[in-house]
């Protein structure tokens, strides 16, 4: 105590304090593991090119909306996971398509996200009244999503509105496309929404111990499904965007991303127990899974080592990051 | 038994200055306790004194910080003192939490803790072993009716806690038992029974520390007693030097609180009642409580004052209660910190203020300012032992950490504070602060409702309600409010339920033992094999062609590969984890058959032998690091892909013969896809309720800690699971290499997401270590029967998820209709 006070510290208290700063910013993994693709990427094709760090975190904005969603339902804990969006993802989309076409491109893109919020909004009711697990409740709801889907792309084309597919694929803002503003400005939003709101405050509580929530007088239903709610609008308008991106909507477009939602915001440092998040390590994390799938194409590797070096890194990075707990007996 | 020798005889075990810190925290200071054989000795104290960690140090799970552990007088263990040392020593524990495994019925958990570690059984070992433990449970407690071979999940309590003390006292070579609380849950005859069979290990020379709140008991049975606090031993002597009044003296310590003048609260208005109120616990209840009063709750621990409070808690804050009526919001501060109080992840400051979140908002948004002030207010009120308000509410005392949790309850704008054993573990300076703000609090025009276990500082409530099993029995006011009278009159009124009534409480699940039928449908399996025969039955209404060897060959015969899948799936959830990467696991092991068996099959069985080993030292990199299987088996994925690639770049290759021949074999009368069903089936399913080592899987998946405390080893189950699992994709593998005649690495992840939606139908939960290999193994049949009905509708393919998902939530909705009827 009095060493701390003058001002003196020794090796060993500067090595413990590194290794809690790391401990409690664990974001800054993803971001070195981003760093070093892209300069191995830059190694392969003969130069760093900024060009490569724009395309990428264009393409990683709409996993960035994605994973935050989901960042959200896990901090809410015991066994908060959403195995929906990939499905709520193709609704967005399909739904956007027909509603902004024929209400004009705003209040078809509210209504979209409206309808989305249902999903959500039912995914917390099974969730807290029914009292099914989030996992099965989820995967129960995905699958009634994707059989409107189903239903849906049969009849509807899918063609993103007008306004939207410019947005997705011409539009651009000091070079860069827009959807990386979006993405960041929704980050920006969601991390205001998770460390300076009531509710915020309330779902790292919840996520931590449920009962303690209750009996400090937080609504834990009232959280839990609020949540939902939020991760379901965010695969909506991941949906909405992609669907521009892409030029249309198809069945599947969210199947790949919803493994890569729970790997980003990980790997960023939310823990999966609940109770603790990071904004900023969701990003970093998608923007890395991201980066690596590009230095694999780039590395033009055969496709069976590209998945082993994603596999080992994905595990690599999760055990150098997340903090290990004592085994206690 | 002559109690004056035992002063001069040598302790069996004796506890030597024992120290055990936590941090900052001192749960032990300088303990000191001499057991000797064939004395029961009573441990008392008030929560927080440390108890339950003296019980550990002995039981050698929390080696001591400092101190020696003495065996006979003459053998001196320290630090190295370990669960296994204290097993030898002959030392067993019945624990207040209830070591049990409740997927596991009575019988296999008394084997758990007393059967050898070999991995197998002896032949018949089940039968001897119910048959050993239901005659140990009748010569405890007689007359128990409890059937060892149901789960434990579906006894009472009271008969949980039987099994959990005979379970301690059935240690061959016990020299030490230690009960913790036992009689909590049981009614006067057993706990007569419990004692008699006590004296009896007495008469063994088996040493018994008691440790129990119920003074009464503890003045029944007991040799000498000790009474705790603040980590150390403050008083002991023989029982018959003290009376449990003086024990309760004793333990509340010196503490002055100030009489409270006799106030008039007539004016003032009514802030809470209560009328009639009666629950599980609680029986018509009546309560009146002023604004600004201080309402203490007393009585014998246990006689439903937590109830109250939290009935009380949950209608002041929305829950709908006829018999309550209470016009403001209450908070609630708990002794009980860890289960019910402080946020482990966050510091102080978030503690305090998380119940005052209105305060400190300015426009909508959390105002760091406000928020920061508000909590150094109250930090330097209650004078922390800290560095500062953003310390660690982990790096804090138990003391320390209860006072965050009494400035939440105070910060927060309720009307009514409820305190439930707001000191525990909180020593004598702190308590006199909290006894200040109590008093700030209820001059600011709060009301307190108080209930504390140390009958002490209850003096400071205007009035007391003294409870008695679950009932009001006698009211203090004013004057009336002493220790003394608050101790008498807790020690009044007692009415023991008769034998023919607490029996019925005893039974009161057992009651639901019904008829054969009703047994049936109750069983996890129901509901899987119900949908298999109502798709089949739907199937054969369309095309009757199905009904016949070929009919069946062709409908289940592209299922054998999902049964494999969603067994492996199982066993991976019993052990608490999900597998993500199992469909891409499956495309290897097929490549690995189609490719390598085909073209040369020693290597082949070598690569599927290090594919399960591979799976095994997966699940032990997953146990070893924590990190949570879900993300892990998803990494895996990839690299199971990749590897597949690698082996076979393309789809192509074949199937081996002997393979082809087995699958298409024509076993007489049932077509061979049932058969291999069957076969996967009834191995599972021997595996997970028959065997010896299946039940300690089931077992950890349970409840971990209490298997590793029997001494297995948490890493050997891990391992075992996953390489079961890995071997059950092997066989996947095997079966999609015979329908496919080749193999596709990508072909088969689709199978991921269908494997957990046939766990689910299959009746499996995600934890509770609770499975259905049978329920698993027909609800495979019956997905995978979906799309040769969707065929045959016409329905597009691609709806098959959508049935899927359909049946799913059907499966959870009967599931729910039949829960709310059991409850």
């Amino acid at each position: 105590m009095m060493m701390k006070d003058i001002g003196m510290r020794s090796a060993e208290g500067k090595n413990i304090d590194r290794k809690k700063w790391l401990g409690k910013n664990i974001w800054v993994w993803p971001l070195i593991g981003a760093v070093a693709l892209w300069i191995l990427i830059g190694a392969i094709s003969g130069g760093l090119s900024l060009d490569v760090l724009v395309t990428n975190f264009t393409l990683a904005s709409y996993l960035i909306i994605l994973s935050l969603g989901q960042t959200a339902v896990m901090t809410s804990g015991e066994g908060g996971i959403d195995l929906s969006i990939q499905y709520t993802v193709a609704l967005g989309a399909y739904f956007a398509s027909m509603s902004m076409m024929q209400m004009g491109a705003f209040p078809g893109f509210i209504l979209t996200i409206a309808v989305c919020a249902c999903v959500g909004l039912l995914n917390g009711l099974v969730n807290i009244y029914i009292k099914v697990p989030p996992m099965i409740t989820t995967l129960a709801m995905g699958y009634i999503v994707y059989s409107i889907v189903l239903v849906m792309s049969a009849s509807i084309p899918g063609t993103p509105a007008p306004e939207i597919s410019w947005f997705a694929q011409k539009a651009r803002i000091g070079g860069i496309s827009p959807i990386i503003l979006v993405a960041l400005g929704i980050a920006a939003l969601v991390a205001v929404l998770l460390y300076k709101t009531k509710y915020g405050k309330r779902l790292h509580a919840v996520g931590q111990n449920r009962k303690a929530a209750q009996l400090a007088g937080i609504s834990v239903p009232k959280t839990v499904i609020l949540t939902f709610i939020l991760s379901s609008v965010l695969a909506g308008l991941t949906g909405i965007f992609l669907g521009g991106y892409f030029g249309g909507a198809f069945q599947d477009m969210g199947i790949s991303y919803m493994l890569t939602s729970i790997a980003a915001t990980v790997i960023g440092g939310t823990s999966v127990a609940g109770g603790k998040s990071s904004v900023l390590g969701t990003i970093m994390g998608a923007l890395m899974l991201t980066m690596l799938v590009a230095f694999l194409n780039v590395s033009k590797l055969q496709a069976s080592m590209q998945n082993l070096i994603q596999g080992i890194l994905l595990i690599g990075i999760l055990v150098a990051s997340v903090p290990k707990k004592q085994v206690n007996i | 038994m002559n109690k004056n020798q035992t002063v001069e005889k040598t302790p069996y075990l004796e506890l030597r200055d024992i120290t055990k810190t936590f941090g900052h925290t001192h749960a032990l200071n300088g303990m000191n306790l001499k057991i000797f054989p064939g004395e029961i000795i009573g441990v008392v104290g008030p929560n927080g004194a440390g108890k339950s960690t003296l019980m550990k140090v002995i039981t050698g799970v929390y080696p001591p910080t400092s101190g020696e552990v003495v065996f006979g007088g003459a053998e001196k263990v320290g630090s190295d003192y370990s669960a296994s040392n204290a097993k030898k020593h002959g030392i067993a524990c019945a624990y207040q939490e209830l070591s049990l495994c409740t997927n596991l019925n009575a019988y296999e958990n008394f084997m758990i803790n007393h059967m050898d570690h070999k991995p197998f059984g002896q032949r018949g070992w089940r039968k001897k072993a119910a048959k050993q433990t239901k005659a140990y449970l009748d010569t405890v407690f007689p007359n128990n009716h409890i059937n060892v071979k149901a789960p434990i999940s579906s006894l009472s309590l009271p008969q949980r806690q039987m099994i959990e003390i005979a379970k301690a006292m059935s240690n061959q070579n016990l020299q030490v038992l230690i009960l913790d609380e036992p009689t909590s849950s049981l009614n006067g005859e057993r706990i007569q029974q419990l004692h008699n069979y006590m004296r009896k290990l007495c008469e063994k020379q088996v040493a018994i520390i008691y440790i129990s709140h119920k003074l009464d008991e503890i003045d029944l049975i007991c040799d000498r007693v000790s009474v705790m606090k603040g980590g150390a031993c403050v008083l002991e002597t023989t029982i018959d030097a003290i009376s449990p009044q003086e024990l309760v003296e004793v333990m509340g310590g010196k503490v002055t609180v100030s009489q409270r003048e006799a106030a008039d609260f007539s004016g003032n208005p009514d802030v809470l009642t209560i009328e009639n109120l009666t629950t599980d616990v609680l029986h018509g209840i009546h309560m009146n409580i002023k604004k600004g009063e201080i309402i203490g709750i007393s009585g014998l621990a246990g006689s439903g004052q937590k109830e109250l409070i939290l009935e009380i808690f949950g209608a002041a804050n929305g829950k709908k209660n006829p018999a309550i009526r209470v016009d403001t919001k209450a908070s609630y501060v708990s002794g009980d910190r860890n289960t019910e109080g402080i946020f482990p992840l966050w510091n102080i400051a978030d503690n305090m203020v998380v119940s005052s979140l209105e305060q400190v908002t300015t426009n909508g948004f959390i105002d760091n300012k406000k928020s920061g002030s508000l909590a150094q207010r109250w930090y330097d009120k209650l004078k922390f032992i800290a560095n500062g308000t953003k310390d660690e509410i982990t790096s804090l005392s138990g003391g320390n950490q209860q006072k965050a949790l009494i400035a939440r309850g105070i910060a927060a704008n309720a009307g009514i504070i409820l305190l439930n054993d707001p000191t525990c573990g909180v020593d004598v300076e702190t308590k006199q602060e909290i006894y200040r703000l109590m008093e700030e609090a209820r001059r600011a025009g709060k009301t307190i409702i108080l209930h504390s276990t140390e009958d002490l500082e209850m003096e400071q409530c205007d009035r007391i309600y003294i409870m008695r099993q679950g009932s009001i029995v006698a009211e203090l006011t004013g004057r009336e409010i002493s220790v003394k009278n608050i101790v008498t009159a807790s020690f009044e009124n007692t009415q023991e339920p008769s034998g023919a009534d607490s029996r019925k409480e005893e039974s009161k699940k057992e009651a639901r033992q019904m008829s054969l039928p009703g047994k049936l449908l109750r069983n996890r399996a129901a509901l899987p094999i119900i949908t298999l025969l109502a798709i089949f039955i739907i199937n054969a209404s369309l095309n009757p062609n199905i009904v016949s060897y070929t009919g069946i060959n062709m409908l289940f015969s592209s299922a054998v590969p999902l049964v494999f899948i969603a067994l492996s799936q199982m066993f991976l959830v019993i052990s608490g984890g999900i597998d993500m990467g199992n469909g891409m696991a499956v495309g290897l092991t097929n490549v690995i058959v189609a490719f390598t068996v085909m073209n040369n099959p020693g290597l082949g069985a070598g690569a599927l032998i290090l594919f399960v080993v591979a799976y095994g030292a997966m699940g032990a990199l997953i146990y070893s690091t924590r990190i949570p299987a879900i993300v892990v088996t998803l990494g895996a994925s990839y690299i199971w892909l990749g590897i597949g690639l690698i082996v076979s770049p393309t789809p192509g290759g074949g199937c081996p013969e002997w393979l082809t021949a087995f699958f298409k074999f024509q076993f007489p009368g049932i077509p061979m896809p049932l058969v291999i069903a069957a076969l996967a089936g009834f191995g599972t399913w021997w595996i997970v309720k028959r065997s010896k080592y299946g039940m300690i899987i089931n077992g950890n998946g349970n409840n971990p800690v209490a298997v590793a405390r029997a001494g297995w080893s948490r890493m050997t189950a891990v391992v075992v699971t996953y390489m079961i699992a890995g071997a059950l994709l092997v066989c996947a593998g095997m079966s999609v290499t015979v329908i496919s005649i080749g193999g596709d690495v990508n072909a088969t992840a689709t199978y991921q997401m269908l494997s957990i939606a046939t766990i689910i139908l299959g009746g499996c939960e995600f934890t509770g270590g609770i499975s259905s290999p049978v329920g698993v193994t027909c609800g495979a049949l019956a997905i995978s029967s979906i799309s040769v009905l969707l065929t045959f509708l016409s329905v597009d393919s691609n709806l098959q998820s959508a049935v899927t998902g359909l049946i799913l939530i059907g499966a959870l909705a009967i599931k729910l209709v039949s829960r709310r009827k059991e409850a």
